[in-house]
């Protein structure tokens, strides 16, 4: 298992709904393939340096998570396959920074619920072993 | 080449000090477009080392992120002249 980031744009023209369930989709690849999704992030909907497929906006997700190798190969299949990931990229971390963003994602947890979660941050400053694999929380979308 | 640098280094005491080793806060990254477009000129081409100052590595590190940078649409691979 090691950490990776990926960032993929949808196309801009669905509902909340739609890109919602697409997102759900990539997710629950990476999770049915024993990775775990340690941040997610959505940028929203970004203009495009260039036009792609003709759309000059795209909805740009980010994503940090554990995976192995048969993961991303799955993965990658899947926004290959997937029609309204317009772009896709994976990049490998390193493992030291899982601690950084198991962080930010509860900081946005925590912002958009508008409830702090002391007990979760102690737990994950505990375990700074960088491949540890403790699932820490299940992420909403 | 190095004649060339000679001559126009030396009158304006260009500054020499890459930004990335000068400041260890400030962090290379394909997703900060921002940062990145101070390294590209305004057709997107990427500006060499001798004329933005980086030192070698960062530069490669400069090189990478704008690639990728462009490959999703954060940066341009080209644009119209102005």
């Amino acid at each position: 298992m090691r950490l990776y980031e990926t960032l993929f744009i949808l196309r801009p023209d669905l509902s909340d709904e739609e890109s919602r369930s697409w997102i759900q989709r990539i997710v629950q690849v990476i999770e049915q393939n024993k990775g775990e999704i340690v941040r997610l992030d959505e940028w929203g909907v970004v203009k495009l340096a260039y036009t792609i497929r003709k759309f000059q906006k795209g909805n740009y997700i980010y994503a940090v998570f554990m995976a192995d190798y048969q993961c991303l190969r799955e993965l990658e299949r899947h926004f290959k396959m997937l029609e309204p990931v317009l772009r896709h990229i994976i990049v490998k971390l390193d493992d030291r920074e899982l601690e950084k963003h198991k962080q930010a994602q509860m900081a946005r947890e925590a912002a958009a619920k508008g409830e702090s979660k002391p007990e979760e941050t102690q737990e994950a400053q505990v375990s700074e072993g960088e491949m540890e694999v403790q699932s820490t929380e299940e992420v909403p979308v | 080449m190095s004649a060339y640098n000679r001559r126009t280094r030396k009158p304006y005491g260009r500054r020499m000090v890459c930004r990335f080793c000068a400041d260890s806060k400030l962090k290379i990254d394909y997703k900060d477009p921002k940062l990145l477009s101070h390294f590209i000129t305004e057709r997107g081409k990427i500006i060499p080392r001798r004329i933005s100052g980086n030192c070698a590595r960062h530069q490669r590190q400069i090189t990478l992120a704008i690639k990728r940078a462009r490959n999703i649409a954060l940066l341009p691979y080209s644009s119209a002249a102005r």
